[in-house]
């Protein structure tokens, strides 16, 4: 990693920070970085965001590729920042002419100049890409690749507010000796919209299923279409694994932002997977079980609408429409992405009740998919842990209360057996028995996805009740 | 002669040494069956049950195990150009076995005995190998990228040459492995033990390399 780059100085600023989290940095080829950079854009335009924006093109040759679409999304942001080593003609382009464009020419030896990033500021959206190519060195036996497209990056993207701004006062103040003025006038920018992201209407802190969901499905199906253009496998997986990579840090995002809960991702997957090894289920549904437990919360994800009433005003006069196959906002979210369709529906039915009262589907006993039934318990187990958690860890009392409220469901909302297999897995944790909690590594998430992970769960079900 | 039907519905406990050679044993269910030295070469397993079977020593070069649930005995078993795509080898013994040529292809071997197994240039891309015992085990060359090897122990493991691109690494024992010229390209090695470890040559950038 060079050093003086900005992925070098964020690395430094993370390494041995007790308070920080150490980044995790994956791999990257050009294509993916092109789709995924479009898609971050492109909710400028779509969502109207008055964004700060500020890019890092390698060579000016790049930005000129992209030059026309900056254009369009300067019309709608606030204010864009390029940074580039010159190439002939990119300062006299119509998009470095205007008013809220600046363009910064870097020094040939900037190492600067061998990075990818955009990172995108405000107070209802952040989201950033931070990469580095891979030195010829960096490629070892096998070599600089024939093909642009194969060209390979490392780093990361995110969505989180406080890495983002983080990020982007550092790549500001890269630019001071360049141009003092304007690194003056963006750094105090940068310093408003971190103040308004604290507001409590700003979305940025608040993933919702209309805002970040459109940003997610975006993501999604702009990678899939680039997935199109070729045939190379080691390129498809690098898509595919963005894709599912996209849905992984909303699940981050959203644990972000409950103080209360920051780590029930990991703990409900973990809890799954164990009731389901307790039940012997097979390699491929403690895989699904997992992915679903680390999905899970995206369920919950509201609209935006549901946090501002006042959108409500008109809707009590409106007709309402029974659905014949009720939608979950979040869920629908997980549906773009073709092979997450069985954990989608697991996810949508974690809700439901054994003994039929439950929601969105109010399906019964056996119709409700086992992987649904273990979720909805582990996820009710794990809430209840967590408001019982002290300092010191779960106390074995603790453990108790919690089964103490599955129990009292069970045979109501929950599987008799499942409340059993449960019961067991706490008497083991009562005796010292530790349950690895393994934060997800969202570069390589690949190993959950497997051939049934995009199978159609409850088409037997909907068939039999259309019988009905 | 081996009765087929009678070994396809499990009646026959004790096949020790039998000869099903190219056999289509296919969703049999063969659990807690006696295979020990049995000649399986080329025979059609897909989908067959094999949990608690004695598989050790047997022969089942190219055969068909895709989908198997393999939950097995395998110790020195010769699996060389089998298919285990999505097979499920979850604390399976497959110590000293050959997997060389073997299609692992979303196997799951979390908490899998390999040690002393040659998996030499085998490609194990995404697979689940979580707390597997990989102890000796001679991995060179082998394409390991995006596996989960968290807690995974490869002590005295050859990995020269191992293609470990975001390979999730933590909390593994690397102990006197010899890791020459692998790739760790944005692999997570957080709480991984890299005492004795070879690194030279290797590709470590972007690798997270916080050890315990």
């Amino acid at each position: 990693m060079l050093p003086g780059s900005i992925l070098h100085k964020l690395k430094s600023a993370h390494t041995d920070q007790p308070e920080k989290r150490p980044l995790n940095f994956g791999v990257y080829f050009k294509n993916t970085l092109v789709a995924l950079c479009h898609a971050l854009e492109d909710a400028i335009l779509a969502e109207k965001h008055s964004a700060l924006m500020i890019t890092a093109f390698q060579r000016g040759k790049w930005y000129l590729q992209e030059a026309d679409r900056y254009g369009e999304i300067a019309d709608q942001a606030e204010q864009i920042v390029i940074i580039a080593a010159p190439d002939g003609g990119f300062l006299d382009h119509p998009t470095s002419q205007r008013s809220n464009v600046s363009v910064v020419s870097l020094n040939t030896d900037d190492p600067v100049s061998i990075e990818w990033h955009l990172i995108i500021v405000s107070p209802n959206y952040t989201a950033m890409v931070l990469c580095q190519e891979l030195s010829e060195a960096d490629y070892g036996a096998s070599g600089f690749p024939e093909h642009d497209l194969e060209r390979k990056f490392y780093g990361f993207w995110t969505f989180e507010p406080s890495l983002v701004v983080e990020t982007a006062k550092l790549a500001i103040d890269h630019i001071a000796p360049y141009n003092s003025e304007l690194h003056q006038q963006v750094s105090d920018r940068i310093r408003q919209i971190e103040i308004d992201l604290q507001n409590a209407s700003a979305l940025g802190n608040h993933p919702t299923a209309d805002n970040l969901g459109d940003v997610v499905m975006r993501v999604v199906s702009y990678l899939r279409t680039s997935q199109e253009d070729h045939t190379s496998h080691s390129l498809d997986n690098n898509l595919v694994s963005n894709e599912l990579q996209a849905f992984l840090r909303v699940a981050q995002l959203i644990d972000q932002a409950d103080m209360t809960n920051p780590n029930a991702a990991a703990e409900v997957a973990s809890l799954a997977e164990t009731i389901g090894q307790l039940l012997d289920l097979p390699a491929w549904q403690l895989h699904r079980l997992r992915l679903a437990g680390l999905l899970h919360r995206m369920a919950f994800l509201q609209q935006r609408s549901e946090l501002q009433p006042e959108a409500h005003r008109y809707s009590e006069d409106a007709p309402s429409i029974p659905l014949t196959c009720p939608l979950i906002p979040g869920t629908q979210v997980l549906r773009t992405m073709q092979r997450l369709r069985a954990i989608a529906t697991i996810v949508t039915h974690q809700t439901e009740w054994w003994n039929g009262s439950g929601q969105p589907a109010g399906l019964a006993g056996d119709e409700i998919p086992i992987e649904s039934r273990i979720l909805g318990l582990a996820a009710t187990f794990q809430q209840e842990l967590a408001q019982r958690r002290t300092e010191d860890g779960d106390a074995p009392e603790a453990l108790a209360e919690a089964l103490a409220v599955c129990q009292n469901q069970q045979g109501n909302q929950f599987d008799p057996k499942l409340v059993e297999a449960l019961a067991l897995l706490v008497s083991g944790l009562q005796q010292g028995l530790s349950l690895e909690v393994v934060v997800p590594k969202i570069a390589a998430g690949l190993w959950l996805l497997d051939s049934r992970s995009d199978e159609d769960l409850l088409s037997e079900v909907i068939t039999a009740n259309l019988g009905r | 002669m081996v009765d087929l039907q009678a070994v396809r519905s499990g009646k026959l406990k004790h096949l020790a040494g039998a000869d099903l050679e190219d056999e289509d044993l296919s969703h049999a269910n063969l659990s807690g069956v006696n295979l020990s030295g049995a000649n399986l070469v080329g025979a059609d397993l897909r989908g067959a049950k094999l949990s608690g079977a004695r598989l050790d020593g047997a022969n089942l070069i190219g055969c068909q195990l895709s989908n198997t649930d393999l939950r097995a005995n395998l110790l020195g078993a010769n699996l060389m150009q089998a298919d285990l795509t999505e097979a499920d080898l979850r604390g399976s013994n497959l110590r000293g076995s050959n997997l060389m040529q073997a299609s692992l292809s979303r196997t799951s071997l979390s908490g899998a005995f390999l040690s002393g197994a040659n998996l030499m240039g085998v490609n194990l891309q995404n697979v689940d190998l979580r707390g597997a015992d990989l102890r000796g085990a001679n991995l060179s060359n082998a394409n390991l990228h995006g596996a989960n090897l968290t807690q995974a122990d490869l002590q005295g493991a050859m990995l020269s040459g191992a293609n470990l691109e975001e390979a999730d690494l933590r909390e593994a024992n690397f102990a006197g492995a010899n890791l020459t010229s692998a790739n760790l390209l944005c692999a997570d090695l957080e709480g991984a033990n890299l005492t004795g470890t070879n690194l030279s040559d290797c590709c470590v950038v972007g690798t997270v390399l916080a050890a315990a």
